[in-house]
């Protein structure tokens, strides 16, 4: 999956995440997190986000994650939508992002 | 809050009986549906409203919950649908112009307070909030490199629509005053497209017009100066309550923002024997910039035939077509530009438009 | 049998009713993609329902997705993520005649291929929402050996038959009535409407009689305090439970014997009494549902 243009998905409401995801000139991944559950499992809210984007095929994005204790279903949720809105048409791989 | 019962509703655009119901919900809460509004968030229990926002170009605004019902979530869940429309809008700088007991909700939700100014009763009062916590001073700094010592003593802000000889008049005073004391005088052009004469034109006249003024570096206002979208009593040109508290916003966020980024001790303004609004801003500017050790400096416009010069007379000549009374007013840059086939558009949407911008 | 008294509505965009729903002892779970979701947000819906069927654990619950309408541009992606993700059923809108169960048949079918899902694992439920659909229900209720239930619309239904809902329902009687015999002749389960006033407990539970006695298995809700209610309506008296076990144990006596004849208290008891004291007994919670 290509990411074509800046896009986000999700609120800073309590138990979401909102999630933005933009083209990366740099190339590679930027993954910026968040929100008051980073300090403690900021490592597994990353663990999280990097297997999903390798999930949906992004290997160029900056991605900015401001979580409100978000579980791992809905940053996942968050992201690949965020992703999805990101991209410059393709489909989406369901069995590989579950 | 009860998440089986609220539902959220995005009217997308208010109708004629929605601007009712929702003017009706803001009226016991002090406040207007304002006129630009162009879509709006209902968040209803089942039975009643109990919370709303609105979206107007990238301002958030006319934000309401119940008294009753606060502290439920439901503000957040209005705000929070409106930023995503504005967003599907590709509008992702966004500002909120709201009560400043609001401030909590839209910090939760990652805006950043930029300026705030008290009413004349307890809970009036105006706070102006964004969404990016670095674009002010991303705007500052790129205005601060390109003055000597990064500072600038002495401001002036203009909209220039035209640049005339009463604006390079203003100018030149201000410099000389800046001059003497060894130090720059920034000019920031009003940004935005809402005047009869582009942006981009009439900061491009500006350079023009004052490129021969050493102590000169003219800048644009972007977002924050004058901050338009939350402003709009200032292109209006309309007398209003709402006018004097965004006026006194509007100086509060010169005098502690962006005067310190850049080191503004004086603010020159020409008087204003005309426009009401801005006869106002100045009033509220005279009031709030000593506040934070900024002066003032008010001079008198120059006169032409007895008459003040002033961009509105241009445009009323162009307007009638008496080309030879606009180009009196103004410099030769601008008269040049007025002659060009570029001006041609411009000149032809002022002839034929009612709008006194 | 499955029990399906209570289906619980959850509107799809919601994250953390997604994943709490359960809780609150419904016979089913309903995420819905549809009306309660605004179109800016259908995409983002359908990826939390996703992830929600996919991760959480919802005890044995039964989860129904209500999809968007082929005809829209979301029903076909609707599909392939909650058939990935592991729903149960698959809840069509505005049902108006058998071809449109057909078309979303072979779309889920389709997509059970696709994602390695047994054939014939997805459910489907139909909800009919319009005269159209109502005169069509007999066609609708046998058109696929996936359907497991059917189900009334009433608002938009009122709308198309240009009335509006009443307390006593008059203006929905014949519907209903087709509805539930839609069901039987076909063999599946018959779900009521939906009652919007919350707090409006005597409505409710008025309505809620009215269906049952009509012959409905269950009602749709939209907050967790009507799911009590129900229930306690489907709830069989302790004497129709006693009546009922004595009925299931004659019935195991005479199959013991190798009878073909049940007989209680000096009578025969036919094949449909049986039937009828083990729903009994599954209503009262004494037989797996």
């Amino acid at each position: 999956m290509n990411i074509a243009h800046e896009a986000s998905s999700g609120t800073q409401e309590s138990g979401d995440a909102r999630v933005m995801v933009r083209p990366n000139a740099d190339k590679g991944l930027s993954v910026e997190l968040l929100g008051p559950s980073t300090a403690r499992y900021g490592d597994d809210i990353r663990a999280v986000v990097m297997a999903t984007l390798k999930s949906l095929g992004v290997s160029d994005a900056v991605v900015v994650i401001e979580e409100k204790g978000a579980l791992d279903a809905t940053i996942r949720a968050r992201l690949s939508a965020a992703c999805g809105r990101a991209a410059d048409g393709g489909s989406m791989p369901w069995e590989a992002i579950r | 809050m009860d998440e089986f019962r609220i539902h959220t509703r995005i009217i997308d655009p208010p109708g004629a009986n929605e601007r009712a119901m929702l003017a009706a919900f803001l009226a016991p809460l002090g406040l207007d549906l304002e006129d630009d509004v162009e879509v709006s968030a209902v968040v209803d229990d089942g039975l009643v409203p109990i919370a709303t926002a609105s979206l107007a170009g990238d301002v958030i605004k006319c934000v309401g919950v119940l008294p009753e019902r606060e502290g439920e979530g439901a503000a957040a869940r209005a705000v929070s649908a409106i930023i995503a429309e504005a967003e599907a809008r590709g509008r992702r700088h966004l500002f909120v112009y709201t009560r400043p007991r609001n401030r909590s909700i839209f910090e939760s939700l990652g805006f950043v307070m930029l300026a705030s100014t008290a009413g004349a009763r307890p809970d009036e009062g105006v706070m102006l909030l964004q969404n990016d916590a670095h674009a002010f001073d991303r705007w500052a700094e790129a205005i601060a490199s390109r003055l000597p010592g990064a500072r600038a003593a002495g401001a002036v802000v203009v909209n220039c629509n035209p640049f005339t000889l009463g604006h390079r008049y203003l100018i030149e005073r201000s410099a000389a005053d800046c001059a003497g004391n060894g130090s720059t005088l920034l000019v920031l052009v009003v940004a935005g497209d809402r005047s009869s004469f582009p942006g981009a034109v009439r900061e491009q006249l500006v350079r023009a017009g004052t490129a021969d003024i050493g102590n000169v570096v003219v800048a644009s206002g972007g977002a924050y100066c004058v901050s338009g979208a939350t402003f709009p009593a200032y292109y209006l040109k309309e007398k209003s309550q709402a006018a004097d508290l965004q006026a006194a916003l509007d100086a509060e966020l010169f005098a502690s923002r962006i005067a310190p980024a850049l080191g503004i001790r004086r603010r020159f303004v020409g008087t204003e024997p005309y426009c009401q609004v801005t006869a106002g801003y100045n009033r509220a500017m005279a009031e709030v910039l000593p506040r934070h050790g900024i002066e003032l400096v008010q001079i008198p416009r120059v006169e032409s035939g007895g008459a003040a010069i002033s961009a509105s007379a241009v445009r009323a000549a162009l307007h009638d077509g008496d080309m030879a009374r606009a180009l009196a007013l103004v410099p030769p840059t601008t008269a040049a530009w007025l002659r060009s086939a570029e001006a041609a558009p411009v000149l032809q949407k002022i002839r034929t438009g009612s709008g006194r911008h | 049998m499955k029990l399906r008294r209570s289906m619980l509505y959850v509107p799809g965009n919601a994250p953390a009713m997604l994943r709490d729903a359960h809780i609150y002892g419904p016979d089913s779970v309903m995420f819905d993609l549809e009306d309660s979701v605004s179109p800016r947000e259908k995409d983002a819906a359908r990826h939390l329902v996703f992830q929600a069927l996919s991760h959480y654990d919802y005890a044995g619950v039964e989860r129904i997705v209500r999809i968007n309408g082929l005809e829209t541009a979301f029903g076909l992606e609707d599909i392939a993520a909650v058939v990935c993700g592991g729903v149960d059923a698959v809840r069509l809108p505005k049902t108006d005649g058998p071809e449109d169960i057909i078309a979303v048949e072979q779309a889920v079918a389709a997509a059970e291929r696709r994602f390695g899902r047994p054939a014939g694992s997805v459910k489907l439920v139909a909800a009919i929402e319009s005269a159209r659909g109502i005169l069509a229900v007999r066609e609708i209720a046998t058109a696929s050996p996936r359907l497991i239930a059917i189900a009334i619309g009433a608002e938009d239904f009122v709308t198309d038959m240009h009335t509006s809902r009443s307390p006593d329902g008059i203006e929905l009687l014949a519907a209903r009535s087709m509805l539930v015999m839609a069901a039987r002749a076909a063999g599946i389960m018959a779900i009521d409407t939906v009652f919007t006033a919350v707090d409006d407990e005597e409505g409710f539970q008025r309505e809620a009689r009215l269906a049952k006695q009509l012959g409905f298995d269950g009602k749709s809700v939209i907050h967790p305090s009507q799911i009590a209610m129900v229930h306690a309506i489907y709830a069989p008296t302790p004497e129709e439970v006693a009546k009922a076990r004595r009925v299931v144990a004659a019935a195991a006596d005479a199959e013991a014997k190798g009878s073909g004849v049940i007989a209680l208290d000096g009578k025969m008891i036919d094949k449909p009494i049986v039937e009828r004291a083990m729903r009994v007994l599954a209503l009262a919670g004494e037989v797996d549902a």
